[in-house]
């Protein structure tokens, strides 16, 4: 008998090609993520490429407004504004992507193990799973918070343990779906064990899965880093997360607004590209497997 | 009926319905005087009072026997006079005939005893009794002997008062008994109310009697009739909780509060502005602010040295020009102006970049290299710690290269933490008088045997000299104690005076009768209020 051809993956999805032109015609995912190109470099460069350091007072300079010397002026001791938001845009990326990494980790294989063995071991942890998504993430944040301590790393902690259950779940529904498929009962009848199985085969197919998850997690889980810093729990001054920034300027809302304006378009501004970004590109790789989880 | 009388019969009844109509809006709407709180009172229990909420909510709520005026003189309040014995340790009080208890009993100098007694007793937990009773006879056996009255305070009559001190005493009682932690209170209401009595029975003599304390939304008060100077002129006190001193004034400019701190950041605008300009109004304050620095939690602040550093890495003049428009005073020693014993001469150790990296070198830490990350908690109170927090952070870090990190908590947990003595490493608050006498400060934040030693100093020098103050014999002696003390405070350094700070408030101007004194935040108990309509 001939040995049975590998068989390539499910071709239901659209080939890499496919999607990529799909993802050019929409035009406002690519505006998205050209702005996340923009956004997202700059973070990480500009802190270093700057001449100034994010904690570098001048009390002389206070208050000052855009110039050559401060692209976005001064804050109220005198720190250059463009390079605390760049900071902290740091700061929030990676938080988020960390966090990411951490959940798709953890949930990712949790879940995995989960749709593949079934039976009580997938009780169990759906179970898990749903007592952990009933907790709201803040909530857990606050706990966390008062535990551990403030700070980037409570941060983190908190809000991979309140993604992670999303991201198990997503992947044991994809890989219930596929683990009667032809390939994997292949691999099996070759005598793949179950390890080799998961992640060679079926996490390598819900991998484009996970990419999109996570994109879209990333939006909300800044969103939550800054309101916990807002509240005092996350990053510590003076270090500027954006949500510290914000939080900083509020005394100062009626006579330096531009101060509270720039944070807070900053933030909206990344979280919607990101959430764009997730759409379209879960858009592209299955119409409708965005809204499905 | 005649065509004219029904008319008339009409008329005259839409008159009197009309006049009735009027008479009774006129007697309904209240008045209502709105002053905010800066933060949810830990408790409101006035013999144990040590912060600023629940110093505004028990002055309200219970009288003393005397109290500071807008002069800064101790007059009489609850007392209507008082005599001193030539040796100073024999004080008569003279009770008002008039004094009636929210509860509707009339209040005498039993009560005064009990109160007193009560004060002196461990079941108190205050914070504030060794201070302000230390000198009566009989205290020792009331707080560390099971007694439960004191001997000292003697019932001569129904309105009379004698209160015998030991030798030497411990200088004026008519001012200690102008805190708020010697008011007179009910034992019916301690025995029913229990520990937490304060809460549950807020029984007591003052001008506003507690009508509802809606934890972390506001606390209203209800004019009290029957108070001895004659019922409040305004009918009802709300104080909402609004931590956040922009919100606060946004209110301010809303309408819905009557006064409100100015917050310093928005001090330029206001004071051009044509109408709120007019409203500001700016007096003296005994308050310091002042960075303490803990060794009990960062080991390198048991060294002097590394200490005195620190002093001299701020730049006050700076902060206090750049960030609070020159309002404010750079601080000498740890007393601010109005407190005997306060000296303008003295100015602590200067901003010197130079002597500061030379004495952390000479301790062991050159360039800042071995310190270990400093947390510097700040008092969320008022906006003015949190403003001075992080200007004072960057100049230590960049003078002495200790990396800084600020903590704002809520008021609460930092109360909390601050009085467990063991939490914080360093922290940025402040302390104001609500009684114009150096222990206040001196003795109660630093002598070793005080509960408040938040920054566990031990300095037998420095308890020496709060003994010496404490027994000297007249008040210049004892004055000459207390320069001498603070001078030894800019030495040593158990802490940093960073500024002495002045009340910027906004007021309604339909407000009149609000007595503005340097204590606590500004205003004494809102006994002679009126607002006109």
């Amino acid at each position: 008998m001939q040995p049975l051809a590998p068989v390539l993956a499910p071709t239901v999805r659209p080939r890499r090609a496919q999607w990529f032109r799909a993802l050019e015609r929409d035009r406002t995912t690519v505006l998205a993520g050209i702005l996340v190109a923009l956004i997202v470099p700059d973070s990480l460069i500009l802190p270093a490429v700057l001449p100034y350091r994010y904690n570098q007072q001048s009390l002389d300079h206070t208050f000052e407004g855009p110039s050559r010397q401060h692209w976005l002026g001064t804050d109220q001791y005198g720190r250059d504004l463009l390079t605390r938001l760049a900071q902290g845009g740091r700061i929030s990326l990676v938080v988020g992507v960390v966090t990411v990494l951490a959940e798709v980790l953890l949930g990712g294989l949790l879940g995995g193990i989960a749709g593949y063995a079934g039976g009580t071991l997938d009780e169990w942890l759906m179970r898990l799973t749903d007592m952990m998504l009933a907790f709201p993430a803040l909530l857990l944040a606050l706990l966390l918070a008062a535990i551990l301590g403030p700070g980037a790393l409570t941060v983190i902690v908190a809000l991979t343990l309140a993604g992670w259950p999303a991201m198990a779940r997503t992947v044991r529904g994809e890989v219930l779906s596929l683990k009667e498929r032809e390939f994997v009962v292949a691999a099996r009848a070759q005598g793949a064990g179950a390890a080799r199985i998961l992640l060679r085969h079926l996490l390598r197919n819900t991998v484009h899965l996970i990419v999109v998850r996570a994109t879209l997690d990333i939006g909300p889980i800044i969103l939550t880093e800054a309101t916990l810093s807002f509240l005092g729990l996350g990053v510590q001054r003076p270090m500027p997360s954006w949500g510290v920034l914000i939080a900083d300027s509020f005394q100062y809302l009626q006579s330096a607004p531009a101060l509270a304006i720039v944070p807070c378009i900053a933030l909206s501004v990344t979280i919607l590209a990101l959430n764009f970004v997730g759409e379209g590109a879960a858009e592209a790789m299955d119409p409708g497997v965005a809204k499905a989880s | 009926m005649p065509r004219h009388h029904r008319l008339l019969r009409i008329a005259l009844s839409v008159a009197v319905a009309l006049l009735a109509t009027a008479a009774s809006v006129g007697a309904q709407t209240p008045t209502t005087f709105r002053s905010a709180l800066l933060g949810e009172p830990p408790h409101i229990d006035p013999q144990r009072m040590a912060d600023f909420g629940s110093y505004t909510v028990t002055s309200q709520i219970y009288s003393t026997l005397t109290i500071l005026d807008e002069k800064l003189q101790i007059v009489p309040y609850a007392a209507e006079k008082w005599t001193v014995s030539p040796d100073g340790q024999t004080w008569t009080f003279k009770l008002r005939n008039n004094i009636v208890f929210h509860n509707g009993r009339k209040a005498d100098a039993n009560d005064v005893k009990y109160s007193l007694s009560r004060l002196a007793s461990p079941d108190s937990r205050s914070p504030s009794s060794f201070l302000l009773l230390s000198d009566v006879v009989g205290f020792e056996a009331v707080n560390k002997q099971g007694e439960k009255e004191l001997s000292g305070v003697r019932v001569v009559d129904p309105l009379t008062v004698e209160i015998r001190l030991q030798s030497p005493p411990k200088g004026d009682l008519a001012t200690r008994m102008s805190h708020i932690s010697t008011a007179i209170i009910a034992k019916e209401a301690v025995e029913a109310g229990g520990q937490n009595w304060a809460e549950a029975q807020p029984i007591g003599t003052g001008p506003w009697k507690l009508k509802e304390w809606a934890h972390r939304s506001k606390v209203v008060y209800d004019a009290f009739p029957q108070f001895f100077e004659g019922k409040p002129k305004v009918d009802r006190l709300e104080m909402p909780i609004v931590p956040e001193p922009a919100t606060q004034l946004a209110m301010y400019q809303n309408g819905e509060l009557d006064v409100v701190l100015v917050p310093l950041g928005d001090y330029q605008r206001i004071k051009a502005d044509p109408r709120l300009g007019k409203d500001m109004k700016i007096w003296d304050r005994t308050q310091s602010q002042f960075l303490a620095l803990n060794p009990r939690v960062y080991a390198p602040f048991k060294d002097v040295r590394v200490r005195q550093a620190f002093a001299h890495a701020i730049d006050k003049t700076k902060v206090i020009n750049q960030v609070f428009h020159g309002l404010y005073i750079p601080a000498g020693g740890m007393l601010p102006p109005g407190i005997p014993g306060y000296d303008a001469q003295l100015k602590g150790l200067p901003y010197d970049p130079a002597r500061a990296k030379q004495l952390l070198a000479d301790a062991g830490f050159p360039g800042g290299k071995g310190l270990p990350p400093l947390t510097m908690a700040v008092n969320p109170v008022t906006g003015d710690y949190r403003m001075m927090a992080e200007p004072v952070a960057a100049m230590l870090t960049d003078t002495l290269g200790v990396s800084v990190e600020v903590q704002v908590q809520e008021f609460a947990a930092f109360t909390a933490a601050m009085n467990r003595r063991d939490a914080l490493a360093s922290f940025m608050t402040g302390w104001s008088a609500s009684t114009l006498d150096a222990g206040y400060f001196h003795e109660l934040w630093l002598y070793s045997k005080s509960p408040l030693n938040r920054v566990n100093y031990e300095s037998a020098a420095f308890d020496k000299l709060i003994e010496q103050a404490n027994s000297a014999p007249d008040r210049a002696k004892r004055v000459a104690f207390v320069k001498q003390a603070d001078e030894l405070i800019t030495k040593d350094v158990p802490l940093i005076p960073v500024m002495y700070t002045r009340f910027v408030y906004l007021i309604n101007p339909k407000v009149k009768g609000l007595e503005s004194v340097p204590l606590s935040l500004g205003f004494g108990p809102f006994r002679a209020i009126e607002i006109a309509r």
